[in-house]
């Protein structure tokens, strides 16, 4: 019997955090667009991509925009029962993106990071949101007409310079920056390695962050995670091997393609 | 006791710590229901941030604050998504306090996304077209000329970091093969979303990660709406000018685009007689070293023209001129396409000019010539090209052919000092070239190339001399250039052997009335070359070494052989490129250069080849020798939009071939004879282009210096002689504020010589363009340019003013050019044989109502 209540007990709140999240709000509020500038390899020129910050009730989502359309299309193509050789099909001729990693704030609960990369495979961790302290400095500027105030953090091993906007009472930002009396409207760490400027906003309607089926992504820890990437990118071919590839690419002559080792420039250190 | 008191002291703290906490609570206004995740903040009066918190789920939040640090100042700010911000003083503020939030929705006004200006992603640099462009702006051209490290030439060819482009690409597709002006000068800029510059372009697929190439390539991405539908452009403008002869202006332009996946067309009708030279759009710009070295050489009579003004030509150029031309590009499979080229021009132009000359002659004498001349000129010509290329990475295959037919009819008269007397020439030509390349890549020999270049042109010239003799000639040219190649990759190490053989052999005579001035003559000129190459590869470094062995021959019949000679030729190049960050690279080269002079277009004998010149040929140069150090320095940051480049370069070298200049019954001879003499130079150029983060700003300075210090002859003896040309140019353009766009341009060309005396010859230009953008639908441009001339210190001022109003797709434009009606534009120059003083007519004002549409 006791057995039998602690059964029912476990399902019910299973199906009740499930109706839960499904209550949760989706819908997209306002939407934050930045130029991101970054660096993958050590020695490496900097290259840049838009990205969005999403921002509903209950989430946050910040994203490649290129990558967001990707996710749109395949997650639209998903509802419809399409086949994965239609949505790889679909998706051949959108615009390429550089950074395939979306990050969602109080996913899966409230408090909770979550972060979908890939390195060959998907790897999903999920951390809880840390709370970043922060330095108002002295200093103004204007970003898309908005007037900005200077604050300054040192967050996982890096010092960030960011401008946020307090007429946007928004207490979110690009990537992990968060907590100001505004939103963050440009950031730069000081190593010169990262930066993101906003360039536009607005407030859509009718549409939802698109959250991916995760339940095949690797689940990691970010520690794990970083590991991960730093082999693949100092062993290609080793690294491929692991997983199961031959780790062999060819030239056109035939020849064996050559990888360079290359070192990862993270964001978190 | 001790351990009582120690307990108070340990309490006290605990007391003292806790106090410097603070909670609240967050609950909605109506329901009292907690709020979680809302945001709480204390600021200062500066809005400085002193803590924050996040409220949990039962909507309490914990702000580390030590109350008695406390001032009025203080705020606590709360805000949360979906809910009013609300802001209270902190000395209101208790712990465990209740806060309420009112539902309520905060909107934050709508910033459209500016896309950035200038994206990298690895080797393609992509530029916004919206970020660059201007209000005066029409073409891609024009936008082209504003986008850091991109410069587009007066004759229409675009260069980046210094180096011109191999492809120009529309969607990906290659429409307009080497004839990219008509793209690139008719096609309206608002139908290109972004330019892609894709550095290194390897434009054979075969050939990528195997051969190096310094060459960028263009490629235009359209607006979603220019692809897979027709587009119409067009435009019809009539007008008044004060030109008595043509006072009625008139110009027409009608154009059909459609750019699919798998066809894409151009096709173009262009008529008026507002200066325009048309004859530009339909020279090709892009052309290999194959087929350089068999490419229709100059006509050896020349028309009665005048080098054209760098201040544009519409201001000097008088007649009518109308173009037809299509493009064609099908896609037959993935990449295998088939490209039609047709094109027709008509020209009748009337020039008018005045030209002082004055040479500096072999016997010491200086000749001074001045001469005014009306010229009337009517070209007719027709091109036909088609083209099959197959671009796999397994295969390449490239076969053209293409056709030309030229007839030139050019009359006039000229008032010399002395004389006086009527101009007539006829440089016709026929021209017919085919092009066949193949690259295949192979398991036991490497990548195999094998290409072949024919080319036969027939041109039967005439030409009135001031004597009142008619010279009439005829040549008729084949050349061939064919050349295998086979290229071995050993891990870094590429090694390429090529054989070669190139010929150019030419038939030519020509008559002065009825007697021969170039009896029959059979020239051949061919060069069986080996050509070696090593280059080794790393990340950082790139060495080559290039050595070529030649056997040159040389013939002249006639039909006795007159002159013969063959020879065997070393020369050979060395480079080494590093590169010391992905920013910036260093390029060190050595050439060693040893050439026979080509002597199948250089027949024995007079021959004219205007009404007052002429070239005498009396025997053959030995080889011509050069060596050259050269240093080029890149450095570009695409991201912060800046992009520099440094060439230096010096030679020293012997020319074998002099000329001898003389002046006899009014005919200007230059004589070539055999007789080395050392020639050593240096040159520099330097460009530096800046994408500024304001205004839609960009900043562009450029330099170079020439310095060459050679022979001539000078009272039968050889002399030395020193010539010096630099110039200078500064511009910049941007849009400081909504209603302004300023484009200006400060440009500086000297040129002097040291021989017998010194002698220099400064021009200077200031060019401004102001337009106001009053609103969306109506902007007014005004260019404004000075120019002086240094010696003279003497200036003139023109000026144009287009006021345009657009509505929907069309717009409405009304011209005004040379307000200040000025009649004269004069440019100086020096060489080291003459110094020229040219007197430009320029057309006068003029006035022209212009309706555009696309659609």
């Amino acid at each position: 019997m006791k057995k039998l209540l602690v059964s029912i007990y476990f399902i019910a709140s299973i199906l009740f955090s499930a109706v839960n999240l499904y209550a949760q709000d989706k819908n997209v509020k306002y939407r934050f667009f930045y130029n991101s500038t970054f660096r993958v390899f050590e020695g490496a020129a900097k290259t840049s991509e838009q990205k969005v910050l999403e921002i509903s009730k209950d989430y946050t989502m910040f994203v490649s925009t290129n990558y967001e359309r990707r996710l749109w299309l395949t997650d639209s193509l998903t509802r419809v029962g399409a086949s994965r050789e239609d949505k790889t099909r679909a998706t051949a001729r959108l615009p390429r993106c550089k950074e395939m990693s979306i990050m969602y704030k109080n996913y899966p609960t409230k408090g909770k990071l979550t972060m979908r990369e890939n390195a060959l495979k998907y790897y999903v961790y999920t951390e809880d949101v840390e709370k970043i302290n922060w330095k108002t400095l002295p200093g103004d500027t204007t970003i898309c007409d908005f007037s900005c105030k200077k604050a300054q953090c040192t967050f996982r091993g890096r010092t960030w310079n960011v401008w946020y906007a307090p007429e946007i009472s928004i207490s979110e930002g690009p990537w992990k920056l968060a907590g100001l009396p505004g939103i963050i409207m440009a950031a730069t760490d000081t190593k010169g390695d990262f930066s993101y400027i906003c360039v536009g906003m607005d407030e859509p309607t009718g549409i939802e962050i698109v959250i991916p089926d995760m339940s095949s992504c690797i689940k990691c820890t970010r520690e794990e995670f970083m590991k991960t990437l730093t082999r693949f990118h100092a062993d290609p071919s080793g690294y491929e091997k692991s997983l199961g590839g031959t780790g062999v690419a060819k030239n056109i002559d035939g020849s064996i393609k050559k990888y360079d080792a290359k070192k990862t420039v993270f964001r978190d250190l | 006791m001790r351990r009582l008191i120690s307990s108070i002291i340990f309490s006290l703290a605990v007391i003292c710590s806790i106090s410097a906490q603070i909670t609240i609570r967050v609950v909605e206004k109506e329901s009292h229901d907690p709020v979680e995740s809302a945001y709480a903040a204390v600021l200062t009066g500066d809005s400085s941030m002193v803590c924050y918190g996040y409220t949990d789920e039962k909507g309490n939040c914990v702000l580390d604050i030590d109350l008695k640090a406390i001032s009025p100042e203080h705020t606590l700010n709360v805000s949360c998504l979906g809910y009013s911000r609300l802001s209270l003083p902190m000395i209101q503020v208790s712990n465990g306090m209740h806060i309420e939030l009112a539902h309520g929705a905060f909107h934050i006004k709508e910033v459209k996304v500016s896309a950035e200006r200038i994206k990298l992603d690895g080797d393609t640099i992509e530029y916004s077209v919206r970020g660059f462009s201007q209000p005066s702006d029409r073409s891609i051209a024009d936008v082209l000329a504003k986008m850091p490290g991109v410069e587009v030439k007066s004759n229409g060819s675009i260069y980046f970091n210094g180096k011109p482009i191999n492809k120009f690409y529309i969607e990906n597709m290659d429409l307009m093969g080497s004839k990219y002006r008509l793209a690139s000068q008719n096609l309206d800029f608002r139908k290109v979303k972004s330019v892609q510059v894709l550095q290194n372009h390897q434009k054979i697929a075969a050939l990528r990660g195997k051969s190096f190439s310094e060459n960028a390539a263009i490629n235009l991405v359209l607006e979603d709406e220019a692809k897979n539908i027709p587009i119409g452009q067009g435009e019809v403008g009539s007008g008044y000018s004060d030109n008595s002869k043509d006072a009625m202006l008139v110009n027409a332009r009608l154009m059909y685009m459609l750019f699919s996946k798998r066809h894409q067309n151009l096709s173009i009708l262009k008529a008026g007689n507002i200066g325009k030279n048309l004859y530009s759009e339909m020279q090709p710009l892009l052309m290999d070293e194959e087929e350089l070295s068999v490419a229709s050489s100059a006509n050896y009579v020349n028309p009665v023209s005048i080098a054209h003004l760098d201040i544009g030509e519409e201001r000097q150029n008088f007649g009518r001129s109308a173009l037809a031309a299509t493009n064609n590009l099908n896609k037959l499979k993935e990449q295998t396409f088939f490209r039609t080229q047709v094109g027709y021009y008509y020209d009748k132009t009337l020039r008018e000019n005045h030209i002082e000359k004055q040479y500096l002659l072999s016997d010491g004498s200086r000749t001074d010539i001045v001469e005014v001349m009306e010229n009337t000129s009517e070209k007719n010509r027709v091109d036909l090209s088609l083209c099959y290329e197959q671009n796999e990475e397994r295969l390449y295959v490239m076969d053209k052919l293409t056709g030309t037919l030229l007839l030139d009819r050019n009359k006039g008269k000229y008032i010399g000092r002395n004389d006086a007397g009527e101009l007539y020439t006829r440089p016709d030509n026929r021209y017919l070239y085919n092009q066949f390349r193949f690259t295949k890549p192979t398991r036991k020999i490497g990548m195999l190339s094998a290409s072949s270049d024919i080319a036969y042109d027939c041109k039967p010239q005439k030409l009135l001399l001031i004597n009142g003799k008619m010279e009439k000639l005829k040549s008729d040219r084949l050349a061939l250039a064919n050349k295998s190649e086979i290229l071995k990759k050993y891990r870094d190490l590429t090694v390429t052997h090529r054989i070669g053989w190139n010929v150019n052999r030419n038939a030519i005579e020509s008559f002065l009335d009825e007697t021969k001035n170039i009896p029959h003559q059979s020239l051949l000129f061919s060069d069986l070359y080996y050509r070696g190459n090593a280059s080794y590869k790393t990340d950082k470094t790139t060495f080559s070494g290039t050595v070529n062995l030649h056997w040159l021959n040389r013939e002249a019949k006639t039909p006795e052989t007159v002159f013969a000679d063959s020879r065997a030729a070393v020369d050979g190049h060395l480079s080494l490129r590093y590169v010391m960050s992905p920013k910036s690279n260093l390029t060190i080269y050595y050439n060693i250069d040893n050439m026979s002079q080509d002597i199948a277009e250089n027949p024995q004998g007079i021959l004219y080849t205007d009404y007052r010149s002429a070239v005498s040929n009396e025997l053959y140069g030995n080889l011509d020798r050069r060596q050259t150090l050269g240093v080029r320095l890149y450095y570009s940051d695409p991201i912060k939009g800046t992009f520099f480049s440094l060439g230096l370069n010096g030679y020293d070298g012997t020319v074998s071939t002099l000329g001898e200049y003389s002046f006899r019954d009014g005919v200007y001879y230059s004589e070539r004879h055999y007789s080395p003499t050392g020639i050593h130079g240096i040159s520099g150029t330097v460009r530096y282009n800046q994408a500024l983060p304001f205004w839609k700003s960009t900043l562009s300075a450029s330099g170079s210096y020439t310095r060459t210090a050679g022979g001539q002859y000078f009272q039968d003896d050889i002399v030395g002689y020193t010539s010096e040309r630099s110039s200078i140019t500064l511009s910049w353009s941007g849009r400081p504020s909504r209603w302004l766009a300023i484009d200006g341009e400060y440009s500086r060309y000297d040129s002097s010589i040291k021989s017998e005396g010194r002698t220099r010859r400064n021009n200077s230009d200031y060019r401004l363009t102001l337009s106001g953008i009053f609103s969306k639908k109506f902007d007014v441009s005004a260019n404004m340019q000075y120019s002086v001339l240094g010696n003279d210190n003497k200036g003139v001022f023109l000026s144009d003013i287009i006021a345009r109003y657009q509505f929907k797709k069309m717009s409405l434009e009304m011209i005004l050019n040379n307000i200040t009606d000025q009649k004269q534009y004069i440019r100086e120059e020096i060489t080291n044989i003459m110094q020229s003083r040219t007197i430009y007519t320029l057309r006068p004002r003029e006035y022209m109502i212009k309706v555009s549409w696309v659609m």
